[in-house]
């Protein structure tokens, strides 16, 4: 394809601008500042579409003045030609016409078409050359300007190669390959070493769970052994201990079953003692006894005679009429204590009474004075008397007035009467008396108050009255004291049984009872006793013979006994009862120890080996007493383990976080390979393609270096990895030792190489923008020379600044004419 | 009425792949779960086995059959031993027999030396199978044929190793552990379904796929896959088959009963108004309430954008913390996002017209499955096979290469 005309509408510094392009070589010539890029943008941009906002380049080109952004641009293309006008930055108006001037349908559509397969990147980067590319390949150094050199076929190259050198970045960052890598990824897995160890080592748990299972299951066993020894040795130290038991009844039969050495009695007498043989002597014995006790009966009833009744016989007459008199005695004697008790109450009154009467009447106690007497005392003459008698001669007075006043005679009479009367009343009672009795007659003192006298007048009488009493009572009692000391007397003969006679009378009266009571009490004995005597001898005669009988009897059993007498008798009963405890014992022994027994005592040697084998088996049944105890203690243990290990989870939790981890992990490492993976494809990728090229340019671009560098570099070697140039002697440098002119040059052959052979295909319009500026001057001529044979083939479109003598003029527009035109 | 065919129910438990101990994958470490959802997850298959020991005494089973995988033989704790002791003490105690066959996960285990199990569980033998005799309930007699694993992945068919059917029982049953298909490299005891229906038993209590199905059903041949969902390839609602003779017409009936401790779920969002991702959380969260799962979940989410999102703002979403936001918003619930992939539908080149096909290339190259398998080995050592093993899965390379191609997008754009 090849640009024929433009027409710039606004543009950068252009407006209604418009230009004609050779087909061939067409150089535009532009100080700086002449609009030389501007024209590069604005081509791009037709074709491509305008940059659409400040991300890529900063500079829109938006025109000065206020003429419509964009423009149009005539191209040829396989015979045809196409008008292409695009209008407005955003949201440009694209509009196709062909040389008819027909609008084209879809034009976007239509446009990508006619210029497929590029897109402005592979246009830029094929067919168009700037100063920018190739200081930056000066600016590159070792593996990154090989790499660069490498793909200088691929389109957005420096891109890629720095996108694909961010994602090894990225993934590197994530996870490291070597051991030591201490990288997040890393990490986790050496956790996950960490938690499979650890499982490892729990995962002999289970087993260790087992053993213990195993343990608990021979420990029970072990334990019922134990139990089941410990039974039977039990048993058998029961047994011991029965047998041992039993050892003290054999010692004791043997002992009683002993031959006697007390050898008295023979068993013949022994058994001739029957029960019934007994009993009768014993019998006969205690009859026997029973008899004798008569015998010392009668030797006691002499006794002397109680000296009381010796008394009694020598005072007979006097005891029986004392004792007759007792009850007029008690009677007296009653009657003395009452007076006595009267007379103590009257002197005590009395002298109550006489203290009293002492005070108010002086040692001298006067007498009563007779009853319903009335004491008046005297009166002398008063004042209310004399008052009296003066009233009254007032009214006699006024009487008399009266009669003297025969015309109103009635008020002296009426004053008259009554004064009189009051005054006569008056006098009356306060009369003048004489005392109505004679005191003194009465042994009364002057000095007494009338008062004193009549108030002590109960007194007195009181007084007098109990002083009678009393001289009575004293006369009675002596009376009953005559009496008593008279009954008294008849007790002389006693006197030395008596107590003292100064002993009050109660107690001498008791006394005498007592022995009284006594003598007739002894009388009565006496004579019992006499009436006893006889029958009891009568009885003794009896008994006797009774004895003899019973004695002879005794003698006859006795001598079938063959003992002497009672004594050796009883000696013989108890032979017989030792003999019968003997034989029960025998038997209750026997009852016990069964004959087996004994002969198992026999047979274990007696009881001390059989005590000595108990102990044995005592020591033995303790150890394994303390044995099953151990088994016990470690059965709980067991049990314990086994409850922890069974209920412990953690085995379970630690295989979940390890599954856990492992997505972690997995989920991460998907995140490293994809970034990895998108490296190598991109490393892939930028070496296949530029591999893939490679041998199609190679000879071309060899040529075109060999130019540029005057054959110093001859051929050009794609390694691999690398790129190599070797020159005329085969010697090879790899392309980064290349000194920077060099390296440039390398790059311009391998780029021209390159997008010749595209062009091929499908051509654009190589747009080279003031390149070359660091070629000195020969390398800037074989530069030209070179465009001038691809100008043969293809429209080269050259911006430059320098006014270059390699170009005819014809091929030459000058920029800065042309806008100013 | 007597006869034949007694008016009583045989009924028994067909329940596989229990994977006893097994941990539960795909829950990524950095997510902060609350310790008691940690803890049911740690221990979901105990939870799972107890559920179905539960369900077999209060339903008043015959037996339970448990086809393989009961746990893994290299790992074991005591926990689990003494666990699995006392639920079959409790089968034992009501009843009810238990039937083991090993397969390729528990296969190594000597039972009389290992385990000191009840009478009332049986074991079949390796290299030979062995049949067992078991009187119902109501009175009938009912063979039980198994075998258990010798090596961890018997390359042949076992199926030779059964009898016919046994004439004196009222139900021939055969248990099995293995896959579907012929003798080829990943298949465990490959076996067809013909072979099985040519000794014609009643029932098939298969062992080994974790997806429960029906082969046949006549007669029956059937997967009831684990109790218990162990990642999210498992998803929806797992459990065992009750299967018994109640059913009038005679023959055995299969009914799904879950005992799940929890299930694990996966479903999709898509987003096309750029505007929602603000509030993507929340329609995260009312997506995940509206399931009505009844119990736990744990679910993985793709969202499908239209266009893609500044980096900043993805690096957040698909960072973990992304999920504990949404997870706080539904703990209550208890149903959990444990997982979030973002599909950006990108229908821009990354890559010019002129270079297309050599980015294509290089892309088979670098993406090489031999080489990438060789150079995980080689980084890998063999306590890390879990990472060997994920990403040898063909599924995992692929989501990797899309990956790879995102991550350039994201960039170039």
């Amino acid at each position: 394809m090849e640009i024929k005309r433009i027409h710039i509408s606004g543009f950068g510094k252009f407006s209604d601008f418009n230009l004609d392009f050779k087909n061939d070589l067409q150089v535009i010539y532009g100080q700086n500042e002449a609009g030389k890029s501007t024209l590069r943008q604005f081509i791009t941009g037709i074709l491509f579409g305008f940059a659409q906002n400040k991300r890529q380049s900063s500079n829109l080109y938006e025109p000065r003045n206020r003429s419509q952004y964009g423009g149009d641009l005539v191209f040829e293309q396989d015979g045809s030609l196409w008008d292409v006008s695009r209008l407005g930055r955003t949201q440009s108006k694209l509009e196709i016409t062909d040389q008819n001037g027909n609008h084209v349908n879809n034009p976007e559509i239509f446009l990508t078409k006619l210029l497929s397969p590029f897109s402005q990147d592979s246009f830029e980067d094929i067919f168009s050359f700037d100063q920018e590319q190739l200081n930056e390949i000066r600016s590159l150094s070792g593996k990154e300007l090989s790499d660069r050199l490498l793909s200088f076929s691929v389109v957005n190259a420096d891109q890629w190669q720095s996108l694909s050198k961010e994602l090894d970045k990225n993934a590197s960052v994530m996870f490291g390959l070597t051991k030591t890598s201490k990288r997040p990824i890393n990490q986790l897995l050496a956790e996950h070493q960490q938690i499979s160890n650890q499982l490892n080592s729990m995962g002999g748990q289970l087993s260790d769970y087992r053993k213990s299972s195993q343990q608990k299951k021979s420990t029970l066993k072990r334990i019922a052994e134990l139990d089941s020894q410990l039974h039977n040795l039990k048993k058998q130290m029961d047994e011991f201990s029965k047998l041992i038991e039993l050892s003290g009844l054999f010692n004791r039969k043997e002992r009683i079953s002993m031959p006697k050495t007390n050898d008295r009695f023979s068993d013949q007498q022994i058994s001739n003692l029957t029960e019934e043989i007994e009993q009768r002597v014993e019998k006969l014995q205690s009859q026997i006894k029973g008899i004798n006790l008569d015998k010392s009966e009668n030797k006691s009833t002499i006794i002397a005679e109680n000296p009381l009744l010796t008394i009694y016989k020598n005072n007979r007459t006097d005891i029986d009429l004392l004792d007759k008199s007792i009850p007029n005695l008690i009677a007296e004697n009653n009657l003395f204590d009452q007076n006595d008790n009267q007379i103590k109450n009257i002197s005590s009154r009395l002298s109550e009474l006489q203290n009293d009467l002492k005070t108010k009447f002086g040692d001298r106690i006067p007498r009563a004075l007779p009853q319903g007497v009335s004491i008046q005392p005297s009166r002398s003459i008063t004042v209310f008397f004399i008052i009296g008698i003066i009233l009254m001669l007032l009214g006699v007075f006024g009487i008399v007035k009266g009669f003297q006043t025969p015309a109103f005679p009635y008020p002296f009479w009426i004053c008259g009467a009554g004064v009189l009367f009051i005054g006569g009343l008056l006098s009356f009672f306060e009369r003048p008396k004489k005392q109505s009795i004679n005191l003194s007659q009465y042994g009364y003192s002057n000095q007494v108050s009338l008062d004193t006298i009549i108030d002590s007048q109960n007194h007195l009488q009181e007084y007098h009255q109990k002083i009678d009493q009393f001289q009575q009572l004293q006369n009675e009692k002596q009376s009953h004291l005559s009496k008593i000391n008279s009954i008294l007397k008849l007790a002389n003969s006693l006197r030395e049984f008596l107590p003292s006679a100064k002993q009050d009378h109660d107690a001498l009266i008791d006394q005498i009872q007592v022995i009284l009571n006594e003598i007739r009490d002894e009388r009565q004995s006496a004579i019992l006793s006499k009436e006893q005597k006889k029958l009891v001898d009568e009885n003794r005669q009896q008994q006797i013979g009774h004895l003899q009988n019973l004695k002879s009897e005794q003698q006859q059993i006795f001598n079938y006994l063959k003992v002497d007498n009672y004594q050796n008798f009883q000696y013989l009963q108890a032979e017989k009862i030792k003999n019968k405890q003997r034989l029960n014992q025998l038997e209750s022994i026997n009852q016990l120890l069964t004959p087996e027994k004994e002969n198992q005592i026999k047979e274990l040697g007696g009881v001390e080996e059989i005590t000595k084998k108990k102990q044995a088996l005592k020591v033995r049944i303790d150890s394994i007493e303390g044995e099953i105890k151990q088994e016990n203690q470690q059965l709980l243990n067991l049990n314990a383990t086994l409850l922890n290990a069974s209920s412990d989870t953690d085995y379970q939790t630690k295989l979940q976080q390890q599954s856990d981890l492992e997505t972690d992990i997995n989920n991460d490492l998907t995140e490293y390979f994809a970034n990895k993976l998108a490296f190598s494809w991109i490393n892939e990728s930028l070496y296949q393609i530029s591999h893939k090229r490679m041998p199609e340019i190679r000879s071309r671009a060899e040529q075109y270096f060999a130019e540029l560098t005057e054959n110093k570099y001859v051929s050009i070697i794609f390694g691999d990895n690398s790129l190599l140039v070797a020159n005329q002697q085969n010697e090879k440098f790899y392309s980064y030792e290349l000194s920077k002119g060099s390296s440039e040059q390398l790059y311009v052959s391998l780029r021209l190489a390159f997008a010749e052979s595209v062009a091929e295909k499908n051509s654009l319009p190589f747009l080279i923008d003031d390149s070359f500026v660091n070629f000195d001057v020969e390398r800037k001529s074989i530069m030209d020379n070179i465009l001038h044979r691809l100008a043969e083939k293809y429209q080269i479109i050259y911006f430059t600044a320098n006014p270059d003598q390699n170009f005819s003029q014809s091929n030459i527009i000058n920029l800065g004419e042309a806008a100013n035109a | 009425m007597s006869g034949f065919y007694n008016r009583g129910k045989m009924k028994f438990i067909h329940a596989a792949d229990i994977h006893l101990g097994n941990p539960i994958s795909g829950i990524d470490r950095k997510i902060n779960l609350p310790e008691e959802v940690k803890k049911q997850i740690a221990l979901a298959t105990f939870t799972a086995f107890s559920n179905v020991i539960k369900l077999a005494v209060d339903r008043h089973v015959d037996f339970v059959l448990f086809p393989g995988d009961l746990f893994d033989s290299s790992q074991q704790s005591a926990y689990l031993y003494n666990f699995l002791n006392q639920q079959f003490q409790n089968l034992k105690e009501a009843g009810i027999e238990a039937f083991i066959s090993f397969g390729n996960h528990d296969f190594q285990s000597d039972v009389e030396n290992d385990f000191i199990w009840p009478e009332n569980v049986h074991a079949f033998p390796k290299s030979k199978a062995k049949t067992f005799f078991h009187d119902s309930w109501d009175g009938k007699r009912v063979a039980i044929t198994g075998t258990s694993f010798v090596v961890r992945n018997p390359r042949e068919s076992l199926v030779p190793l059964y009898p016919s059917r046994d004439q004196s029982a009222t139900y021939q049953i055969g248990m099995y552990h293995g896959s579907q298909g012929n003798s080829s490299a990943n298949n465990y005891a490959p076996f067809s379904v013909g072979d099985l229906q040519a000794l014609n038993y009643d029932y098939w209590a298969l062992g080994h796929i974790h997806v429960r199905q029906v082969l046949s059903k006549n007669p029956a041949i059937v997967y009831s896959g684990d109790p218990q969902g162990l990642d999210l390839t498992e998803t929806g609602e797992k459990g065992v088959y009750f299967v018994s003779d109640e059913n009038d017409q005679g023959g055995l009936t299969a009914e799904f009963v879950p005992c799940s401790s929890f299930v694990f779920d996966s479903f999709e969002l898509s987003i096309n108004d750029q505007s929602a991702i603000s509030n993507i959380s929340d329609l995260i969260v009312q997506e995940l309430l509206s399931f009505n799962h009844k119990k736990m979940s744990l679910n993985a989410i793709r969202v499908n954008l239209s266009a893609s999102l500044p980096e900043k703002i993805l690096d957040q979403l698909t960072d973990t913390s992304f999920l504990d936001l949404v997870n706080s918003k539904t703990i209550r619930e208890k149903q959990f996002l444990i997982k979030m992939d973002l599909n950006v539908d990108q229908k821009k080149d990354n890559f010019n017209q002129l270079e297309e096909r050599y980015w294509q290339a290089a892309k088979n190259d670098v993406f090489d499955e031999q080489s990438f398998n060789q150079a995980l080995l080689r980084t890998f050592n063999s306590n890390q096979q879990f990472v060997i093993r994920h990403f040898t899965d063909p599924n995992v390379q692929a989501k990797l290469m899309s990956k790879a191609e995102q991550i350039i997008s994201e960039r170039i754009s």
